[in-house]
Parts: C-alpha cells; structure tokens; sequence
C-alpha cells in the first residue's frame, strides 16, 4: 500500500500531463485499486478538457472594446511623471511609516526599566520591625534600615537587638 | 487610440508579437489592436470562470486595463494569453472574495444550450449544465494557487513548464499543486458521488 503511495502522484500527473510514464505501466497491471485511481483521475481530467473544449465561441462585444479602450486612453493621459510622483510619494509615506516604528521601538528599548518599589518586593511579614537584628539586616529599603539602626542606638542591654547587634559587630 | 478598423481583424497570433513590442513602448493603440486579437478568447475563459456574461465582461475589461498598466512587466517568457489569463486569475480571486458569483442565469444557460448537440435530449442538456456548475464549483472551492494551474492545465492548454514560466515558479512545484489539486477535486467528486446515493 505504501508503495502505491509513492505511484499515485506519478499517475495524477501522467494522465494530467497526458505524457507517458513506462514504470507506471507494470505497476498498473499488477495493482487494481492504482488502476482505479488511475480511471478516476482520467475521468476528473477529461471532464474539464470536455467542458474547456465546450465553451462557446464568443465575438467580444464593441461595448468591452471601447470601455477597454477608454480606460487605456485616460491612463495614457496620465502623464508618466505624475505615475512616477505617485509611486515615489507611496514610497516616502512608507519610509516615513517605518521611521515611526523604528522611532517607537527604539525609545522604548532606551527607557529605563521600571524600579520594583521596595515594598513590593518585602512581604507583609517584613515590612513590620521586629526586633530582631537579623531581620533588619535583611531590609531592603533606607528607611527601614535606618530605624533598624536608631533603635541600635537607642536600645538597651538588656534589649534584643542590642544583644544580637552586639553579637553580630563582635564577629565581624 | 481606439481603432475600429476591420483590417484588423485579420491580425494572426503570429503578428502580436510586433504589436507587443509596440505595446510595450506604450504605444497605446497598438495596445487596443491587441486587445482585438486576444479579447474574444479572454472573455470565453471569463466565461468559464464566471458562468454569468455581465461578469465575464467585467472580468474581461478589468483584466485587460490591468495588463496594459503592467505590460512593462511582461517578460515574454511565456505566452502572452498565458500571461493574461494569469492577471485574470487573480482578478478573479477577487471577484470570489468580494461575491460569491451568481447561479446559472439565464444568459449563461443559453449560451451554454448554443454549444450542446442539437439533437441533445433536454435531460442531456441538464445533465451538462449541472455537470459545467459542478466542476465549477469544485475548481472555486480550491485555493487560489491550485485553481491557478488546474486552469491554466485543462482549460488554456498549457504545459507544465509554460505553466511554470507564468506564475514564476520551478515545475516541480507546478507538478506538487497540480497533484494537490486533483486530489482535492477527487475527494469533491467522491463526496459529491456520495451524497448523490
């Protein structure tokens, strides 16, 4: 079945292009159901040749020659310099069309990219102070670091940040 | 200018070649000679596309004037009523997208009745316009590109490589839609079998 597969376009074609294909010949006459393929591409090529060889004559109406021939005569009037304007004014319009673009993209590629606030990147968990001096070494913002380090230097020592603050300046 | 000189009408395929030439110079009466030469067997393939004569006639004109704005472009590769048939082609297409054509009318079903035998019994007659409606309707339903060289094939004559030379593309391709599009025209006949039992 594959193999007829591959036979099937060389039969199209041959009987489309009325041209004779050898190979096709022993394939045919072994295999019936190409032969029928064959049969209903003939039938479906005939039909159209029928149908072209059947359509009338026909005389082209003097109406279609002068309506032709007026509208070939009102493009000839047209003066070949103002074809020429045209097309190179569509041409500017273009260009001037790409320029916009190409001046949109750029200015959007040149704008700084948009600073994440602070907040935004800190969880609601903390954007509370807690007195904890590890917690205010991982703020993220200067206002917060800076009442981390008012309270430091405020707090007792008995308080916590002190201790831990103490702790962490001992080690470093 | 227009010319309605009947000496015209003897011009031979064989002499449009000057006339081309002519054309292409932009001489704008060789141009309308030309149009004599090919008009009647454009709008007999308009015809065929169209099944209605108002249309075709449309189809005709709009083809022609787009051929002498684009005569520059005319390469003499293929044949020139090859070439004109392809604008008509895509004029067509067109024509489809804008309206679907009209049923048969009554123009087109006399036009068709001049052409069947004589002798053809009335049942006959239907038969051939129900099977012209048909195998229209099929080559509609396909797309552009394939409907384009069955046409071109079957219905203006040409080969495979001239085909290739009018649309601008290798004969490979030509032989690769023109399989495709019997296919497709296979499946609408079959389906069309189908429904029929």
């Amino acid at each position: 079945m594959n193999a007829c597969r591959k036979f099937r376009k060389r039969i199209a074609l041959s009987r489309a292009d009325e041209s004779n294909d050898a190979t096709l010949v022993g394939h045919l006459t072994e295999c019936a159901a190409c032969r029928a393929y064959a049969a209903e591409i003939s039938a479906l090529c005939d039909a159209h040749k029928t149908r072209a060889a059947a359509l009338p004559e026909i005389d082209a109406p003097a109406r279609l020659r002068q309506k032709v021939a007026s509208a070939i005569n009102e493009a000839s009037s047209t003066p070949w310099l103002y074809a020429s304007l045209r097309k190179a004014l569509a041409g500017a319009a273009a260009a001037a069309l790409a320029l916009l673009i190409f001046t949109f993209w750029n200015k959007q590629q040149q704008a700084p990219t948009p600073v994440e606030p602070a907040s935004s990147v800190l969880t609601d968990n903390t954007t509370e102070i807690k007195p904890s001096y590890a917690a205010y070494r991982n703020a993220f913002s200067a206002d917060e670091l800076e009442m981390a380090l008012d309270r430091y230097s405020s707090a007792g020592a008995d308080d916590e940040i002190y201790r831990v603050g103490t702790a962490f300046l001992n080690s470093q | 200018m227009f010319s309605l000189n009947p000496a015209l009408n003897a011009i031979k395929l064989e002499d449009s070649t000057d006339l081309l030439s002519r054309v292409q110079q932009g001489d704008a009466e060789a141009f309308c000679d030309l149009c004599r030469v090919y008009d009647g067997r454009l709008l007999r393939q308009a015809m065929a596309l169209c099944q209605d004569a108002s249309l075709a006639e449309d189809l005709a004109q709009e083809t022609l004037i787009a051929a002498w704005k684009s005569i520059r472009r005319y390469n003499g590769r293929c044949r020139f009523f090859t070439w004109l048939c392809s604008i008509m082609l895509h004029r067509y297409r067109k024509l489809l997208r804008r309206k679907r054509p009209a049923a048969l009318t009554k123009e087109t079903e006399d036009s068709l009745l001049n052409v069947a035998d004589a002798a053809a019994s009335p049942a006959t007659l239907n038969e051939m316009k129900e099977q012209a409606a048909f195998l229209q309707k099929c080559l509609d339903n396909l797309p552009h590109k394939q409907r384009q060289i069955v046409y071109l094939r079957f219905y203006v004559e040409n080969s495979l490589e001239e085909i290739a030379l009018a649309v601008g593309c290798s004969v490979g391709t030509v032989k690769s839609r023109l399989f495709k599009a019997l296919e497709n025209l296979r499946k609408m006949r079959a389906l069309k079998t189908l429904n029929v039992e």
